[in-house]
């Protein structure tokens, strides 16, 4: 198992590599290119798909699945599905075609179900890699939010002081209205943080109640 | 057992791909191999920047612990030092600004309360040169202008002096008024989008 298990992450790793750097999957040397059926991936000249990474990954995966050990060396199939020469089918796919057995040495049956289980393991894979996704997101829009929430607690702390130092100062009727416009003003911002934030640590508080000068 | 570290591994170079993949969006070079190996890696971290904005951390700790001591006049010194030491970028960074505008408010505040108003009048014309429009700190700034002069409303009320005093009432009472419209917008901009979350 352990041979079989290097073999699907390095196949993983190869054709993810080469998913992340798609634009050059056409520059390939030259060398490579030829190389055909040596190739490890079946890669698609100036695929440059989203995703296409993982597709690369499963024919790496097919590919690992049939070095020795569980199959003859070379490509498991071609892109239209038609088989190699080579390949030995697995056992639920039928006694093998005469024709299209090889003379040469035989190689161990892999246990039955291998390219089902690998095509399981992908579709895993596929939803981890989406789940890692969503989690960046997630995280990346809570570390945000709770940033605003600080940025926006520490400015209603700033309004709180402003509006209580104005209505200290107060001595006629025109700097009395001049203290309930900036109340008025606070209350309007605190209740816009109290819909976005439940609180903010260090005050001030958010309850639609408190006074102005409430100081908890 | 040998099943679940086959997929520990799988999960793991999925990980390991996805970071590499993450950074190298294959448009960066045309040279052979992959962009990843050429492409530009994360900016270095600015070292001075760092440490300059430690020793102003430093340096506002130390200013804390004065005013628990009551020791106002060091307080300010190491204040006056900071705010008066070269700064990277020439003071231009947004980080230093930040900083300069908070130092030259704390700075006004501490001027303020040993009666020197003047003095604390002209450190916050210099924060105001140095933060960043609507921003927080230049709200701040307005918020500590309106305290100072309301010490000096009150300094000159007791010494008899009543213009001055209601002018300095009457300048203090619109500084409080430009801080609040600069911080509800302060406000407004950071809840823009925002899902919700306790502040920390």
């Amino acid at each position: 198992m352990k041979p079989r298990v290097w073999m699907v992450c390095t196949g993983l790793v190869a054709a993810s590599v080469a998913g992340g750097c798609s634009a050059h999957k056409g520059q390939q040397s030259p060398a490579h290119a030829a190389s055909g059926a040596d190739a490890p991936s079946e890669e698609t000249a100036g695929d440059n798909r989203a995703g296409a990474g993982l597709d690369d990954a499963s024919s790496a995966m097919k590919s690992a699945a049939a070095q020795p050990g569980y199959g003859p060396p070379g490509r498991a199939s071609t892109d239209s599905g038609e088989a190699v020469p080579q390949q030995i089918p697995y056992p639920s796919s039928g006694p093998p075609s005469p024709a299209r057995t090889p003379p040469g040495p035989r190689y161990a049956t892999p246990p039955p179900g291998t390219e089902a289980d690998l095509g399981e393991r992908m579709v895993d894979d596929q939803r981890t890699r989406a789940l890692l996704d969503d989690f960046l997101v997630a995280e990346s829009a809570l570390m945000a939010s709770a940033s605003s929430c600080v940025d926006a607690c520490r400015a209603l702390r700033s309004m709180q002081r402003a509006a209580r130092g104005l209505c200290e100062l107060g001595e006629s009727r025109s700097d009395r209205q001049r203290c309930e416009a900036a109340e008025a003003r606070y209350r309007a911002a605190r209740q816009r943080v109290r819909s976005a934030c439940a609180r903010c640590d260090g005050g001030p508080s958010l309850d639609p109640d408190a006074p102005v000068d409430d100081r908890r | 057992m040998v099943r679940v570290r086959a997929r520990a591994w799988t999960v793991a170079a999925i990980v390991v791909v996805a970071a590499m993949g993450g950074g190298c969006d294959g448009s960066r070079s045309a040279a052979g191999g992959c962009p990843c190996e050429s492409a530009d890696v994360a900016p270095p971290v600015d070292t001075v920047l760092m440490a300059y904005l430690s020793k102003a951390r430093v340096v506002h700790h130390e200013v804390d612990l004065l005013e628990q001591d009551d020791r106002l006049a060091e307080a300010v010194a190491e204040l006056q030092e900071l705010a008066g030491a070269a700064a990277p970028g020439g003071g231009t960074l947004p980080e230093v600004q930040e900083v300069l505008a908070d130092t030259f408010a704390r700075l006004a505040d501490l001027q303020s309360r040993t009666g020197r108003y003047d003095d604390a009048a002209r450190s916050i014309e210099d924060g105001l040169k140095r933060a960043p429009a609507g921003s927080y700190f230049e709200g701040h700034l307005y918020e500590v202008r309106g305290v100072s002069e309301q010490r000096r409303a009150d300094f000159l009320a007791t010494r008899g002096d009543v213009a001055a005093a209601r002018a300095a009432r009457e300048a203090a009472m619109k500084a409080f008024e430009r801080a609040l419209e600069i911080q509800d917008q302060v406000v407004s901009r950071a809840l823009q989008g925002d899902g919700g979350v306790d502040a920390r």
